[in-house]
């Protein structure tokens, strides 16, 4: 199963067998069946924020990138430049975080209670990332 | 104007549980101190200190409605011995954690309407 490691600039403390501990990195895999509606919504924004935009800009020949070169931040920023509300994309992705693909130090599954714990800037960061890695790659060029 | 705390948030193995209102209790687990007087002889008297650290144990103590959920948590506490954490937080930075927890009473599940089941877990000094 594809897999990717993400640090946090901020730990997080968590419970792990009756024990209070600092987790510093996340591990995430893909969506499953399980939580294929907030992945759905997730890919569903990405193309959204892409078709609004395409309408919008003259994107020159030379400003088009192939989906392997774009970077957490460009994705980030083409959604929140286009009508999509961001604060309600953010919310969709910690709700798929809670589904069973993502574990704290690769042990605990992450929970709400966990979630409301990571800073605003780390939840930005994984959300591009988690992007890139596994929304857009099932996506067309 | 101070605020009594009354509506403290329970985390048990990271998850928030949803509790009776007004349920929750704990102790700290700073243990029992006793102060005894000996006597010296002559009318003289000393006092004398001990800490008794067998209750050194914290103690968090809280009711749940009986629904399928919170019966399925509980007996899931149960079966992780002592290997539950849970911490209460609350309104002015209240914080406190609670390690290594067992729940140590055999919970009585009462299948009526408006019942509780009282969960009372006891394990290291809070911090």
């Amino acid at each position: 199963m594809k897999t990717f490691e993400f640090s946090l600039s901020e730990s997080i403390s968590y419970h792990n067998k009756g024990e209070s501990q600092e987790g510093h990195s996340l591990t995430l895999t893909a969506p499953t069946v399980k939580a294929r509606k907030k992945a759905a919504k997730l890919k569903q924004g990405v193309m959204r924020a892409v078709s609004s935009l395409q309408g919008d800009a003259n994107i020159k020949p030379e400003d088009k990138k192939s989906k392997e070169d774009i970077k957490p931040e460009e994705i980030l920023a083409l959604i929140q430049m286009s009508s999509i509300e961001y604060d309600e994309y953010m919310d969709i992705f910690i709700d798929l975080l809670c589904k069973g693909i993502c574990k704290i130090e690769d042990e605990i599954e992450m929970t709400a209670q966990l979630a409301d714990k990571m800073s605003f800037e780390d939840t930005e960061k994984l959300m591009g990332e988690y992007l890139i890695n596994f929304i857009l790659g099932s996506l067309g060029n | 104007m101070p605020k009594a705390l009354a509506n403290p948030t329970l985390v048990v193995n990271n998850i928030a549980i949803p509790v009776a209102p007004n349920s929750v209790s704990y102790k700290e687990g700073t243990g029992e101190q006793t102060m005894r007087a000996q006597s010296a002889g002559g009318g003289s008297v000393q006092s004398v200190f001990s800490k008794n650290v067998e209750t050194n144990l914290s103690f968090l103590k809280f009711s749940l409605f009986n629904t399928p959920e919170n019966i399925a948590l509980a007996r899931g506490w149960k079966i992780l011995e002592n290997a539950n954490a849970a911490s209460l937080t609350g309104d002015g930075g209240f914080s406190k954690t609670f390690n290594n927890m067992a729940v140590t009473n055999d919970y009585e599940v009462n299948l009526g309407a408006d019942t509780t089941i009282d969960i009372e877990l006891m394990g290291d000094p809070a911090v």
